[in-house]
């Protein structure tokens, strides 16, 4: 684009300016307030408008006011300009009326075809420059750089480089804007690692909320559990009075049939006992005709029989020992005629015994001496049967040994032995006949003695002393038993007299008359009147306890059917007119055998359980009075509903947070991949004309660092460490390669530079002015200074090729 | 059989929970409201002496109902002193810890559950079958349980459930037209969706919405259904009224305010609009929309306006002013990252035309949308203000 014709009708201090810029470089060499800030805002204002209405926040004027001419009555303006593609057009505006008009050079009114701006009018600038006034600006604009010495002013540019690098524009800085986001997630909404901002405490007051939820649907669960065991207990509250209805029912007829089974039960009783009545009124007078037996005991009577029976037995005892007595006399007698007299016969004996007492006196003192003396003997007894056989044999041997040998010697003993044997037999046998002599004379004696008392031999004598022993004996028995058998008759002569004065004493006793002669059947008599009389007492005493019996169960079927009737039944008669008024067909059905006590057993427990459920019940109502509070979870569903979409409001917020930062950070990336390298390449070419050589390459890292290359020592030196003049050389160029890349396939803007090397020293603003006018070559510039310096220089650059605009 | 006349309503919601948080013990008025607005049916029964009220489904709220309510409706049951006949919805399904099952209904009141979905109303010779929820969600009915239609009665088939949407999957008994239609019945009286319904395919089939609306996507009119119907020689004759019954009307309100240079302006805006509404009975969300430099706190301008609203609330919906069409020409980062937004959100945008009531998409538009104002706001001024809400 190449502007042609500026046609200032009116414009801030601008009255009736016409200006025609060349294709190349123009120079704007002014004194400060003579209008070059203002050319420039005209020229943006007629290819995007002005905004209008309203004061700004800032308290400024509206472009549209601000800039209304001072001393005009027209606030218009015409603007030519021709395309890369050949192609021109002019653009009037007026301001004051708000209307703009579009001609090609054919001088159609185009206006139509651009969209419109409600405040600023048609948009043919975007749509010829394919950007927007902001763009605009910000990119052909190149204004003072104020850039100051110090280390603020350096940063700044610096960041500008930076925020130019990384963004496309110096205004909008990548850092800032990621960490504004990252603040604002942060603080605003809270992420997973915060405790305290916003979503945390969101997020805690749902917590709690939930956990209240969960106590108040607990709450509400126990409650309908407590609604549904009140219906349960009701139901068995209702089975229950249902059961009782049916058990006092069947109770009351029960009772009914039992009154009426007692009442049978009763009568039965009383008939029995007018019965046994009957028989006691019998029993009572028999006793009265049997009163005469009324002192005699059965026990008595009973001692009277057995004693009869005892003095017949006495009297046939008696007998027998009488008889008995008259034996032993006779065989006593018998005896006494066949016994020798007693001085007589031991005499006899007496003399007898002394001999035989002698003799074997003698006897045993010979035995005695010849156990003595033969002790040796005895020994040669024994030793005899050897000794003289053994002497027979050696002498034998002897004389054979002799035959033999001819021994003298041998001889000798043999006769020697034979010698001794004979002489030792010898003295044995003297010995013997010695001792049998005198035992002979002793027994000669005993038979003498015998002989003299009158016995034949010691057997008679045995036989004799033998027989008078046996008779004495036996006399001697007789005798005894003679003497027992008289005192036993004595004793039972005692007894018999005893018995009779017995009789005697009951005889008497008894008033009954007795015929003594036969006493057995007396006695008879007696026992049967005593036996009547005592059945007779028996039956009244039986059929009395028996009355008393009936009585007493008369008694206890009243009780009974008083405990029954619930009254007091005084006697009989009262409850049998009761029991008349009962309905005597009401039976209990299917009873099944079950008695009125385990009906009331039964009743009992029923009731009993009864008023078990209806603690029960009470105690669920009392329970339920502890209903949950109205509306107290709908309110908690409430707050969770207002928190859980304020959490998701947050959350969206969060999210677009994150997205924004995320997908700033890949636009950033990708921008930097594609721009980058071109505007190095051409900020390096710019540069080292700008720099004169010095530096011939500007390098940006990925982490968006720029460095400066110098030839002289190859070490990259980043823009930090430069000098304040270098930095803002750079800037310059990035501005300029900027501008390149921004056009790249669009229109060729034009460059307004506004003072841009205040800062310079002369050889510096000279090769600014050599890379302008490179430039220039191809494009459009508007140089905007107030210093001679820049004017001379540029004018000794430029030559010819310079055009000096000016507004005055 | 003569002409018989019921009111068919549905939907109650007895003590359910709000969502928005109004002023005050908003929630216990609205929960008023509910209440208010059964009375207004139950009225009608009377007043056209009706002969007997169905109710399909969704009575109250089994999580949040009270003893209190529980009560209370057995009060105003019993007093209306003709045959009421109910469904169990999902919201008050018939569970065994259920009111259905453990509260003492008054003696009028007849609940159609899956151990007895009949009733037959000999006087008036009309035939009921329910078919009503058990859970909190239940798919796809079996039909073929249902009783057949008894002849020369007037027969009505209570259902609770989505009539004719094609959800996949959809948890609340889905059933088409023509599947009820093959039942053969007279009347359907429906129940579960909240906004009334009378023009399905099926024609004789009609559901009466929530008596008292119960949140801003329920906006306009609520009532119930008094019908008046006859069978002749077999062929039944419907004639439908729709009643009002609601006691608030919800309005949700979009205002955009782009090109408004100030406050002020805003505010004029606003009070323009609510001049529409009646204070007494309407329930309002402002949604601001548009493009604005303007700083808009929602509270304070809440607060400013809700005066003697029950309900009142302001929402900022704006975005900042950024010309989107200019920016996304923008060279720089501003530019680049416009165009990377615009590319994602017009592909959201797309997905959501295919299948405009999926929650992620819109969840993910708003938060493209929301992206793309902050990443704007920070490249442009370098922070983000936030307006407290």
């Amino acid at each position: 684009m190449k502007i042609k014709l500026l046609d200032i009708k009116g414009f801030g201090k601008f009255n009736k300016l016409r200006i025609e810029p060349k294709e190349g470089f123009n120079i704007i060499f002014e004194a400060n307030e003579l209008g070059k800030s203002t050319l420039q805002t005209f020229i943006r204002a007629m290819l995007y408008g002005q905004k209008g209405g309203r004061r700004l926040k800032d308290g400024s004027l509206p472009p549209l006011k601000h800039n209304k001419p001072w001393n005009s009555d027209q606030y218009a303006g015409i603007l030519e300009y021709t395309l890369d593609n050949g192609k021109s057009y002019r653009v009037g505006r007026n301001f004051d009326k708000g209307t703009t008009n579009i001609y090609d050079d054919g001088a159609n009114n185009l206006t139509g075809t651009f969209p419109i701006d409600k405040e600023k009018g048609p948009m043919f600038a975007e749509e010829h420059l394919g950007i927007d006034e902001a763009a605009f600006e910000r990119t052909a604009f190149i204004g003072q750089l104020r850039c100051v010495i110090d280390d603020e002013g350096k940063k700044n540019l610096i960041n500008k480089l930076s925020n130019l690098n990384s963004t496309g524009s110096e205004d909008i800085s990548l850092t800032e804007a990621l960490k504004a986001l990252d603040s604002t997630l942060l603080e605003k909404v809270g992420t997973k690692t915060s405790t305290t901002r916003p979503l945390n405490k969101i997020n805690n007051i749902l917590a709690e909320l939930e956990q209240k939820k969960t106590e108040i649907e607990q709450k509400n669960n126990s409650f309908m559990e407590t609604v549904l065991e009140l219906r349960r207990q009701n139901s068995i509250l209702d089975e229950l009075n249902l059961q009782l209805d049916g058990l006092y029912i069947k109770k009351e007829s029960m009772k009914t049939s039992k009154l009426l089974s007692l009442r049978k039960e009763l009568e039965d009783l009383i008939s029995q006992r007018n019965i046994i009545e009957k028989s006691l009124e019998e029993s009572e007078r028999n006793i009265d005709k049997l009163k005469n037996y009324e002192n005699i005991s059965i026990e008595e009577v009973s001692e009277i029989s057995m004693m009869l029976r005892e003095e017949k037995q006495v009297e046939e005892m008696l007998q027998l020992e009488q008889t008995r007595l008259a034996e032993f006399r006779e065989k006593c007698d018998e005896l006494s005629d066949t016994l020798e007299p007693e001085e007589l016969f031991e005499k006899k004996v007496g003399e007898v015994q002394e001999a035989i007492k002698a003799y074997n006196e003698f006897k045993e003192q010979e035995r005695e001496k010849t156990l003595k003396h033969n002790l040796p003997v005895k020994h040669k007894r024994s030793w005899m049967p050897f000794i003289i056989p053994a002497g027979l044999l050696s002498s034998i041997l002897l004389l054979l040994k002799y035959y033999h040998s001819q021994n003298p010697l041998i001889l000798g003993a043999s006769i020697g032995i034979a010698v001794v044997t004979v002489i030792i037999l010898f003295i044995n046998n003297i010995r013997q006949n010695n001792a049998k002599t005198i035992v002979y004379s002793a027994a000669e004696e005993l038979n003498r003695i015998l002989q003299k008392a009158g016995f034949a031999d010691m057997t008679d004598y045995v036989r004799y002393r033998e027989d008078q022993v046996k008779k004495r004996e036996l006399y001697n028995n007789y005798k005894k038993q003679y003497s027992d058998t008289k005192e036993r008759i004595e004793s039972l002569i005692a007894k018999k007299e005893r018995f009779a004065s017995n009789w005697d004493s009951f005889i008497a006793d008894c008033k009954v008359n007795c015929d003594n002669n036969d006493k057995a059947a007396f006695l008879e008599t007696i026992k049967f009147g005593v036996a009547n009389y005592i059945k007779a007492s028996e039956d009244k005493k039986r059929f009395l306890s028996e009355i008393g019996n009936l009585n007493e169960k008369c008694g206890i079927v009243l009780r009974e059917a008083g405990v029954l009737a619930g009254k007091d039944f005084l006697s009989a008669d009262d409850f049998i007119n009761y029991v008349k008024d009962l309905n005597p067909e009401t039976r209990p059905e299917g009873d099944n055998g079950i008695t009125l006590a385990r009906i009331d057993d039964i009743i009992r427990e029923t009731e009993s359980r009864k008023k078990e459920t209806e603690i029960k019940i009470a105690a669920i109502k009392a329970r339920l009075e502890q209903a949950p509070k109205e509306s107290e979870l709908a309110k908690v569903l409430e707050e969770i509903s207002y928190y859980t979409e304020k959490k998701e409001e947050l959350e969206i917020k969060g999210a677009s947070l994150v997205l924004a930062s995320q997908v700033l950070k890949e636009a950033a990336l990708k921008m930097q991949r594609d721009y980058i390298p071109y505007l190095n390449q051409e900020m390096s070419r710019m540069m080292n004309i700008l720099s004169g050589g010095r530096y011939n390459k500007i390098s940006t890292n990925d982490e968006l660092s720029i460095n400066l290359e110098s030839p002289e020592t190859d070490e990259l030196i980043p823009v930090n460490r430069l000098s304040a003049g270098t930095i803002d050389q750079v800037y310059f160029c990035m501005r300029l390669a900027a501008v390149t890349l921004i056009e790249k396939g669009r229109e060729r803007l034009p460059l307004f530079l506004d003072e841009p090397f205040s800062q310079y020293d002369e050889e510096r603003v000279r090769n600014a002015f050599e890379l302008l006018r490179e430039m220039s070559e191809k494009r459009q510039i508007f140089f905007f200074t107030c210093r001679e310096r820049e004017y001379e220089i540029a004018a000794s650059v430029f030559g010819e090729k310079m055009n000096r605009i000016r507004l005055g | 059989m003569g002409i018989i006349k019921f009111v068919h309503c549905a939907d109650v919601h007895l003590d359910a929970p709000f969502r928005e948080h109004g002023r005050g013990a908003y929630g216990d008025t609205r929960r008023k409201d509910i209440r208010d607005a059964f009375l207004n049916i139950l009225k009608k029964v009377k007043e056209e002496n009706a002969d007997f009220l169905l109710i399909t489904g969704d009575l109250y709220e089994h999580g949040s109902v009270t003893k209190g309510t529980m009560e209370w409706l057995h009060m105003v049951l019993s007093e209306t002193a003709v045959p009421i006949v109910i469904i169990p919805g999902n919201h008050d399904p018939y569970l065994l810890n259920s009111w259905y099952r453990n509260w003492q209904w008054p003696s009028n009141v007849t609940i159609l559950t899956p151990e007895n979905p009949n009733l037959v109303l000999e006087n008036l010779n009309v035939h009921i079958y329910g078919m009503g929820f058990s859970n909190f969600k239940e798919g796809k009915p079996d039909l073929s349980e249902i009783a057949k239609p008894k002849e020369d009665l007037f027969n009505i088939f209570m259902f609770h459930g989505t009539l004719d949407m094609d959800f996949s999957g959809n948890d609340y008994k889905p059933v088409t037209s023509g599947e009820l239609e093959a039942l053969g019945y007279d009347y359907y009286a429906l129940g579960h969706f909240h906004n009334s319904r009378n023009d399905y395919p099926l024609k004789n089939a009609y559901n009466p919405g929530s008596p008292e609306p119960l949140g801003f996507d329920e906006t306009g009119e609520h009532g119930a259904f008094l019908v008046t119907a006859e069978k002749v020689q077999g062929r039944a004759s419907l004639k439908v009224e729709r009643f009002n019954t609601s006691i608030r009307s919800y309005h949700d309100e979009d205002l955009n305010i782009t090109g408004l240079k100030t406050l002020e302006e805003v505010k004029m805006k606003i009070l323009a609009l609510l001049e529409r509404f009646n204070p007494e009975r309407d329930i309002i969300r402002i949604n601001l929309k548009g493009r604005t430099e303007l700083s808009l706190d929602e509270e304070i301008l809440t607060s400013l306006f809700e005066g003697n609203f029950l309900y009142m609330k302001i929402r900022n919906n704006t975005s900042k002013a950024f010309d989107i069409e200019s920016l996304e020409k923008d060279l720089s980062l501003k530019g680049a990252f416009v165009r990377e937004m615009k590319a994602r959100i017009q592909n959201v945008t797309d997905q959501l035309e295919q299948n405009p009531d999926n929650p992620d998409l819109k969840r993910e538009e708003k938060i493209l949308t929301l992206a793309l104002n902050y990443g704007l706001e920070v490249l442009q001024t370098g922070k983000i203000e936030w307006v407290s809400e």
